[in-house]
């Protein structure tokens, strides 16, 4: 009995040691690739003036201190305003969020809001509202804390002149990186999630993902496949799989940079990143068979498919093999096999979920120019436990979601940190 | 030329659009060399590690003149590897509930901090993994599977592997870099190096606080202070190396190429 129970403890952290080092491959293949392979560009260089209408979703859950920001710059667009509009979505806001978009609607008449004070809350039942009343073909979504450039509606509506284009996603990068170690290892994640992870993977005619704001879809396609799950939080993720296994494909477009606000300290940046976790779990469960089974899917991009979507399931099983780690020590059985298990977490560390490990940060550090933050590496080794911890919560209440069938999902809000006037 | 191409000539490209210029032949040179040196490391490991534990030897026997350090063998794939032998004492019924309590307090201290939670999270998670082993100690103490010698050996050869699996990986990492080759080699060299003789150090502090402190510590140094610290010296020094690089590509133009 005993050696049974040692042999499937053993067996379980092998086979885990297995799925990282496929992760850590996977990722040098995507360093490699961005750093000295042939990149694909996006259509953004295109110039064209038959340029498709454009509907330009904000969601807003109480957001009175960035609202006026975002308003303000996508007003300032130099997308023709004959065929743009946008639709801030006031959702249940108790805050002075509504009297903000009033003001701007006055005074541009392409902005029309969309105020909801009853149905169901949340991102994804505002947004199936929105398209309702959205004229564009192209629906573009910005979450309320970001600020996009003047150029940036332009240079992802293009990408939509390819027909086969169902989704595109831009570049997001922190606008206060330099607020504290928190951001400043935020923007790291970013730069390698973005800079390296997306563009290789774009590169490579892999999955590269539509990450839910800083984006957009075509209109049609959502609403011909029933609109947003209101019942996932991962709206983006589920779009992005929705997409592909229909016969689109999702553009990154790496030159589209738009600022956002990151998480300022940890116990937001720990909500943020529980919740993305169960709302990309739940994706998971709905999708896993669906991309193997998927015939518009290439080998190698239901390989990738399946990879991306285990991404918030690997710290979960980490975190399990850790506590397997310390059974076997106790029992005296750990052996060889404890330095593959171990070196796997610095070789993955922040090298699952949306995150990146610690080379491919280093080649997007360098292609960007970060040279000082790049020398802040060794201190992503201190996430793993800190995403381990909330990204398995994260799991479970995906698991205990599908088990219960919950319907409802509630707006988990990231709160805000901008001053007046710091975005100007 | 095209007056647009004349241009790109002169200015680095956005981020966007950056790509290095590598020379096929300087990479695989580079990969080649690297690899002929990891090579010859490798081939030295007997000899440094027969030297390394010699001089952690040496040392336990200065500040240890009483007690008695023997180095045994044991073979572990194609290395014979030395460890340390030394006896080693199990924590006393008060010390075990003493770590167990104190342990268990700053464990929850330092889960309850807001500040650098991503530091303190990993310092609860060793404190808590010290307050088990603690408790191990306080119900069964009598079936702790091993001793300083076991323990030494287990450590050591841990180290072993993760030094050669560091060193690969390093390789692959620090080869295709833009830069001249012997730098690489220099920071390859470095980080190798390094990782070996601080590895030794951390070694001889285990074994010191184990055979000082007793067997409770072990759990903790084992998981915290064995491999995962290796990573992040190694990582520091190839973070410094890539922002040297950043900032040696910014001054040149004629390094980076259009993505075309």
């Amino acid at each position: 009995m005993g050696g049974i129970m040692i042999l499937v403890l053993k067996g379980y952290i092998i086979s885990v040691s297995l799925l990282c080092i496929l992760y850590a491959l996977r990722h040098l293949i995507f360093a490699y690739d961005r750093f000295m392979g042939k990149q694909k560009i996006f259509y953004g260089d295109i110039i064209d003036d038959q340029l498709p209408t454009v509907s330009v979703l904000v969601p807003m859950h109480n957001e009175e201190k960035v609202a006026s920001n975002i308003l303000s710059l996508l007003s300032k667009t130099d997308y023709p305003k004959n065929k743009y509009e946008v639709i801030p979505i006031n959702d249940h806001s108790e805050d002075k969020t509504k009297e903000i978009i009033d003001e701007f609607a006055k005074r541009y008449d392409f902005i029309k809001p969309l105020h909801r004070y009853g149905g169901k809350r949340g991102k994804p039942a505002g947004l199936n509202d929105a398209l309702k009343i959205a004229q564009g073909e192209i629906v573009l979504i910005f979450d309320a804390d970001y600020l996009p450039p003047k150029g940036i509606v332009r240079e992802l509506a293009v990408n939509f002149k390819d027909p086969l284009v169902g989704a595109v996603m831009g570049r997001v990068i922190p606008v206060n990186a330099d607020k504290n170690l928190l951001t400043k290892l935020l923007d790291l994640e970013r730069c390698g999630g973005y800079q390296v992870n997306q563009q290789s993977r774009y590169n490579l005619n892999l999955i590269p993902q539509y990450g839910g704001t800083v984006g957009g879809f075509r209109r049609d396609i959502v609403l011909e496949t029933g609109g947003f799950n209101e019942n996932v939080l991962a709206e983006d993720t589920e779009l992005t799989y929705r997409m592909y296994v229909s016969g689109y494909k999702v553009v990154y477009a790496n030159r589209a940079e738009c600022w956002e606000e990151a998480p300022e300290n940890w116990n937001v940046r720990a909500r943020q990143v529980k919740r993305w976790s169960r709302g990309h779990n739940q994706v998971m469960f709905k999708y896993f068979f669906k991309v193997l089974k998927s015939p518009h899917l290439t080998f190698f991009q239901k390989f990738d498919g399946l990879l991306l979507l285990m991404v918030y399931l690997i710290p979960f099983l980490l975190l399990l093999g850790l506590f397997d780690f310390l059974i076997l020590f106790f029992l005296g059985d750990i052996n060889f096999i404890a330095p593959v298990y171990v070196m796997l977490i610095p070789l993955l560390f922040s090298g699952f979920g949306n995150f990146a490990p610690f080379y491919e940060i280093a080649v997007g550090a360098v292609i960007d120019g970060l040279e000082k933050r790049v020398r802040l590496l060794p201190f992503l080794i201190f996430n793993f436990v800190f995403y381990s911890i909330y990204i398995s919560l994260g799991f479970w209440q995906a698991i205990l979601d599908s088990i219960k069938g919950k319907k409802e999902i509630h707006w988990d809000k990231t709160e805000r940190f901008r001053d007046k006037g710091a975005a100007d | 030329m095209r007056r647009e191409d004349d241009i790109k000539e002169k200015i680095i490209p956005h981020r966007a659009y950056r790509i290095i210029k590598l020379d096929k032949f300087e990479l695989i040179g580079s990969f080649t060399v690297i690899f002929l040196i990891f090579m010859v490391v490798i081939s030295f490991f007997p000899y440094i590690l027969e030297n390394g534990i010699g001089y952690c030897k040496q040392f336990l026997d200065t500040i240890y003149v009483d007690a008695v350090f023997d180095i045994s063998r044991k073979d572990l794939f194609v290395f014979s590897i030395p460890y340390i032998e030394t006896y080693g004492k199990y924590p006393t019924i008060d010390f075990a509930i003493l770590t167990l309590i104190v342990s268990l307090v700053l464990s929850i201290i330092f889960f309850k901090t807001k500040y650098l939670k991503n530091i303190f999270l990993t310092l609860s998670v060793l404190t808590f993994i010290n307050a088990l082993s603690a408790l191990y100690f306080i119900l069964f103490a009598e079936y702790f599977p091993y001793s300083l010698p076991t323990f030494s050996y287990l450590f050591i050869s841990t180290a072993v592997i993760n030094w050669i699996v560091l060193m690969f990986v390093f390789g692959l990492l620090v080869s295709p870099l833009p830069t001249n080759i012997l730098l690489k080699i220099f920071v390859y060299l470095l980080i190798s190096l390094s990782v070996i003789v601080l590895g030794f150090l951390k070694y001889l502090l285990v074994i010191i606080v184990v055979k000082e402190y007793s067997f409770i510590f072990m759990p903790v140094l084992f998981l915290g202070f064995g491999i995962i610290v290796d990573y992040i010296y190694a990582v520091m020094f190839y973070g410094y190396f890539m922002s040297f690089i950043t900032k040696s590509l910014l001054k040149k133009r004629e390094e980076w190429r259009w993505v075309e």
